[in-house]
């Protein structure tokens, strides 16, 4: 972020202390309003003058939007106005949920510096939409679903649909995320992130991969996100199928991947900071490297 | 011969300093109390409590605060400026344009505005300051302000710029004040140029067995000192001028002031508090004149300029970008025997400070070596992008990049190990000239001890260790410096040392305290000669033209080397004042008494004395009488045999030393990714005598990263309009802590040279200006891939990786692949 700014636009500022009347807020005002839960993506958007709504809800003082659950067999939950670090650290504290949730634990994790994970949300950097949000790949890996509240009801979206392009989601100005819900992995699973940040403070790709019953091709379940090489995170379902069939696992691996690229080949991204040509190799280098990883950890628990 | 004594530090295991050092022109064994020890900085506290203040942190009462338009277009006339409606914003004082004060300043050639005069040169070029009650109003204003261009065809490359039929951005170049050392090219958009011929480069050349050549460049980079550029100014009705301003130099803020304007010095006070770092990029002139034409035009009001980050990295001087060439001859025994080079620098829309920059890279271009025929060029050229100024290592960084990394390449082509090279054509001092043709001086340094202590600390000559992965490879590779301060012949520095009532010293210097360390080690030195307690001496960090002792810069690495033997100047001129009021109070010769420990005894009979509280004030005798009076001591130190440069040829001594260091890395690159760790760092310097080894180390960690970030991150990236487009530290990436190398070997050599404080030299600079020759060699010499372009960031490795060497890159897929194969077949045979 920059600006020559150092002072923000004037607004109204309102802490709702419920779902109900945060959401009354937001209809009343429609697209004069924002949202504002870590502030990391908003302030500097308001400091840049890129946006300057009328009034800002905060919603850090509803408390239904904060906190972490689990529930067997359906996932995780995870409250709007819940701070990234405290979804790592309640991870650190249940290591089998760690373990089950491994590569949204490494995206979070290494989500920008310490400073910045005690403000930030999961929910934020979900809405923020710029291609490099780190949560992105661990999301879509998981099926992640962002739910979607308004006075007139919750819906769920996808968080490859939830995500429409940079800076757009699929969210009206009524509308509030309300949390994101993490489906459970299959079992015996083991997942993972890699990201290349190469002299910039973000990733110019990044891969999370989940892998199930690797050993045996009937059951065997491989999926593979790709976020900041794209403008949105994907999944390419084709590619991920290629791992049902039978035979060498590299060329396996070498098959899902020309897939998986071929489809997002025309997608990807090229600025000054990394090359289209780099970054498609960088997913396909990482996503060979994760997988070993992956390998290996299975090994280890499942083997 | 000179003494060496060497330090061997490691991180883990400190040692203390040996006591060795030279007095006078004799060699003599000297004890020190303090001298040599490891004595954490006396800022430290205020710095990491953030209790110290900075300008950034100042208010005064009444005071305004401004901000700069800046220039939507690269190169413009400016038609109009309508800033009525920006005056209505309530709390809006006042709006400033260049016209108002249509002056050029600059510290060597004066090419800068204060504000845009009737045409922009960049992106970002400052052309209105709004100043008003708050900050809030005046960042309203900004936008209310509507300029009108006339748009003129701008220019991006440097290349092209200097082309006849280049758009002209200063066609009144001739006219501008010049320093004398300076030669702009009026009517093109040469600021600079610089020329050194030594022997005959021709027959050189017919001698060589092997001559190698290459274009090398260097991006331009931010200082990214932590403290953005802050300026208080208040212009008195009185006609006294006060300036608070996060500055290196305090005294040629003043100066340089005081010529471009024509105001009388003396009405100039400039005062520098806590700054946080400089880098050069602080040193010479800022916005100082800006401001206080500002405080003048509100009414004689305190007015503050803070700039943001992004106004940091768009409209404050930043580093040049160079493309440089090189070539280089050897015979068959490994001798240089010819180099010839050029430096363009990419100076942005003003020379002002990098002409000097780029006339050092000249004038400096031979490096440690003895090179017989030489021929260096150097420019500093104007271009329609954000104006650029010094930054540590002033040319040699950049002249190292392509000197350094051509001798490994020259000794590849020999089939010679490129460390043999490098010692067979080191400096001799007492014996070598250098590229200026100037005899080094027998007491320089050790060259050679440098070059073998890095070899060694590196293990230069034993295989690389075997990296955790078959994708991963380390290599080793290193390089030497060496670093002199580029300042006028006639450079000068004083100290005064004053006493308190109960025997303290307060020092009062001119020397900037922006991390280097100067000041504690010239309260060591204060502490140590007195033989008093290091807490009862003071250095104020308070630095102000009107009560500091004068020194010309902080720059260069000169700080301790010059004010430092200024303060052992004004060291031994009070204590011959001591001396002369205890001589008549304990009724012997002043040859035959001696200060140590607080107090002044005869020599022989310690226990015959006074303490020095009785006499740093008056000595009084027991009836009454009084004699002497309050002690204060003066010294002073100018450059000596120092000369300009000839014109021609560039033939001269432009340096009061000329520190020797080396540096050597050992790397692990990801051969698919092209990401490069650097896992280990070996840092070697003859500084002559480690006044305080802790700094010196510090120093050396602290110079080895800033040089690794250069090497392998930092680039300022501009748009099609030659706007910077990473403008903030999001996108523009430093070294953090993760990036930092594990594993230190830091080498202190000690060759005392005789007019050094304790025969020391200066370390600041020197210890960056290897790092990127080392690494880019480690990349040459382990994986045979040849990168002459900085930053080394991923994506550039990897592509010569695959370039250059393009099995080497099958191979690790290959090898990767394999390991997938192996993995997956031990889980599925169970």
């Amino acid at each position: 972020m920059s600006s020559p700014y150092t002072t923000l636009p004037e607004f109204t500022y309102y802490k709702p202390k419920t779902l109900e009347e945060a959401l009354e807020l937001l209809e009343k005002y429609g697209e004069e309003a924002k949202v504002l839960a870590g502030g990391v993506g908003l302030i500097n958007f308001m400091l840049e003058k890129l946006m300057s709504p009328k009034y800002v809800v905060d919603i850090k003082g509803i408390e239904e939007l904060r906190g972490i659950g689990y529930e067997e067999g359906k996932g995780l939950s995870i409250g709007a106005a819940t701070r990234i670090s405290e979804i790592t650290r309640w991870l650190d504290g249940n290591p089998e949920l760690k373990r089950k949730y491994q590569a949204l634990y490494e995206a979070l994790s290494r989500i920008a510096d310490m400073q910045i994970r005690n403000r930030a949300t999961l929910a934020g950097n979900v809405c923020e939409a710029l291609p490099y949000m780190d949560s992105y790949s661990p999301l879509a890996v998981y099926d992640a679903e962002v739910v979607i509240a308004s006075r007139s009801g919750e819906r769920r979206a996808l968080i490859t649909e939830f995500v429409q392009g940079p800076g757009m989601i699929d969210l009206q100005p009524e509308e509030l995320v309300v949390r994101i819900d993490v489906p459970e992995p299959p079992r015996r699973s083991v997942s993972g992130f890699s990201k290349i940040v190469p002299a910039i403070e973000y990733s110019i790709a990044s891969v999370s991969m989940l892998a199930a019953n690797i050993e045996d091709p009937a059951t065997r379940e491989v999926r593979i996100a790709v976020s900041a090489a794209t403008p949105v995170p994907v999944r390419v379902r084709e590619a991920e199928d290629v791992f049902k069939s039978q035979g060498d696992i590299v060329e396996l691996l070498d098959k899902a991947l020309d897939k998986l690229i071929g489809e997002i080949e025309y997608d990807i991204l090229e600025d000054p900071y990394a090359s289209a040509e780099y970054r498609k190799e960088m997913i396909r280098v990482q996503a060979y490297q994760l997988f070993l990883r992956l390998l290996r950890e299975y090994r280890a628990n499942w083997g | 011969m000179p003494l060496t004594a060497i330090h061997y530090l490691h991180v883990s295991q400190p040692r203390h300093g040996r006591g060795v050092t030279l007095l006078g022109s004799q060699f003599t064994v000297r004890e020190f109390k303090i001298i040599g020890k490891r004595i954490p900085p006396k800022d430290a506290f205020d710095k990491v409590t953030g209790t110290g203040t900075y300008v950034y942190d100042m208010e005064l009462p009444g005071m305004l605060y401004a901000k700069l338009v800046q220039s939507t277009k690269p190169h413009a006339k400016i038609k109009g400026i309508d800033y009525s409606k920006a005056l209505q914003v309530p709390g809006v004082v006042s709006v400033a344009t260049g016209r108002d004060f249509p002056f050029r300043i600059g510290i060597y050639v004066g090419d800068r505005d204060l504000l845009a005069i009737d045409k922009v040169l960049w992106v970002g070029h400052p052309v209105a300051a709004v100043i008003a009650d708050s900050v809030r109003a005046a960042e309203k204003a900004l936008d209310l302000i509507y300029i009108d261009y006339d748009p003129l065809p701008a220019v991006f490359d440097p290349i092209e710029s200097m082309k006849p039929d280049a758009p002209l951005l200063h066609p009144d170049l001739g006219r501008y004040r010049v320093s004398p050392a300076f030669k702009p090219r009026p009517g093109t958009n040469i600021a600079n140029e610089f020329h050194l011929k030594r022997g005959d480069i021709e027959k050189g050349f017919s001698k060589a067995e092997v001559v190698v050549e290459g274009d090398f460049s260097l991006p331009f980079m931010s200082h990214v000192y932590m403290e953005t550029q802050a300026v208080i100014a208040h212009y008195r009705q009185n006609g006294y001028i006060d300036l608070w301003t996060s500055a290196q130099s305090p005294f040629a803020v003043r100066y340089l002031m005081g010529m471009s304007l024509g105001m009388p010095m003396g009405r100039i006070r400039v005062h520098v508090p806590y700054i946080g770092g400089g880098f050069g990029g602080k040193a010479g002139l800022g916005w100082e004149p800006l401001v206080a034409m500002l405080s003048r035009k509100v009414g004689y009001k305190p007015v503050k300029l803070l700039l943001t980050r992004s106004e940091q990295f768009r409209l404050a001087p930043v580093v040049a970008g160079v493309r440089g060439w090189g070539k280089i001859g050897l015979d068959r025994n490994g001798r240089i025997v010819a180099y010839q080079a050029r430096f363009i620098f990419d100076s942005g829309a003003f020379g002002d400070y990098t002409v000097n920059v780029s006339r050092t890279a000249g004038y400096a271009c031979t490096g440690s070596y003895e090179i017989e025929n030489a021929e260096c060029e150097s420019y500093a050229v104007y271009t329609n992008k954000i104006p650029t100024t010094a930054l540590r290592g002033f040319g040699y960084p950049e002249n190292h990049w392509v000197l350094e990394r051509l001798i490994d390449k020259a000794a590849k082509e020999l089939g010679m190990d490129p460390v043999k090279v490098r010692s067979l054509n080191l400096l001799k001092p007492g014996v070598s000239y250098t590229g200026t043709g100037a005899r080094l001086r027998e007491d320089a340094g050790n060259p050679q001890k440098v070059l073998e202590e890095v070899a060694k600390g590196l293990g230069w000559g034993e295989k690389a260790r075997d990296s955790s992965k078959p994708w991963r490879v380390r290599a080793k590779g290193l390089a030497v410096s060496v670093k002199g301060p580029s300042q006028p012949p006639d450079a000068s520095a004083s100290a005064i040392i004053k006493f308190n009532e109960d025997a303290s010293v307060d020092v009062l210097v001119g020397t900037g305290n922006f991390g280097q360390g100067t000041v504690t080690s010239l309260a060591m030195i204060v502490a140590e000669e007195f033989g008093i307690p290091l807490d009862k001496v003071h250095v104020h960090e308070l630095r102000s033209t009107n009560d500091s002792a004068y020194t010309w810069q902080t720059v260069g690495s000169r700080g301790l080397f010059t004010d430092g033997s200024a303060l052992l100047e004004a060291i031994r001129d009070a204590k011959s004042k001591i001396k002369r009021v205890a001589s008549a109070a304990l009724r012997v010769s002043e040859d035959h008494l001696e200060i140590a420990d607080g107090k002044v005894y005869v020599k022989g009979k310690p226990w015959h004395y006074i303490p020095l509280e009785r006499i740093v004030m008056g000595y009084t005798f027991e009836n009454g009488n009084a004699i002497g009076g309050p002690i204060i001591g003066s010294g002073r130190h100018i450059a000596e045999l120092n000369t300009y440069l000839d014109p021609d040829t560039g033939q001269g001594t432009p340096t009061i030393f000329y520190t020797f260091g080396g540096t050597g890395v050992e790397v692990e690159v990801d051969l698919l990714t092209g990401e490069v760790k650097v896992v280990k760092a070996v840092q070697a310097f003859d500084i002559g005598k480690a006044i305080n080894p802790l700094l010196v180390e510090g120093q050396m960690i602290g110079g080895f990263v800033m040089g690794q970030s250069r090497a392998l991150y930092e680039e300022i990236i501009f748009d099609e309009m030659g706007a910077v487009a990473n403008p903030n530290l999001s996108f523009y990436y430093v070294a953090r802590a993760p990036d930092i190398p594990e594993e230190w070997v830091l080498r202190i050599i000690e060759t005392p040279q005789t007019d050094g404080p304790y025969g020391a030299r200066g370390i600041g600079e020197n210890v960056m200006i290897a790092v990127a020759p080392a690494i880019g060699n480690a990349l040459f010499h382990g994986l045979g891939v040849d990168v002459r372009h900085l930053p080394m960031k991923a994506e550039r490795v990897w592509r010569a990786i695959r370039e250059q060497r393009p099995e080497l890159y099958q191979k690790a897929l290959s090898a990767l692949k394999e390991e997938i194969r192996r993995e997956y077949e031990s889980l599925t045979r169970r």
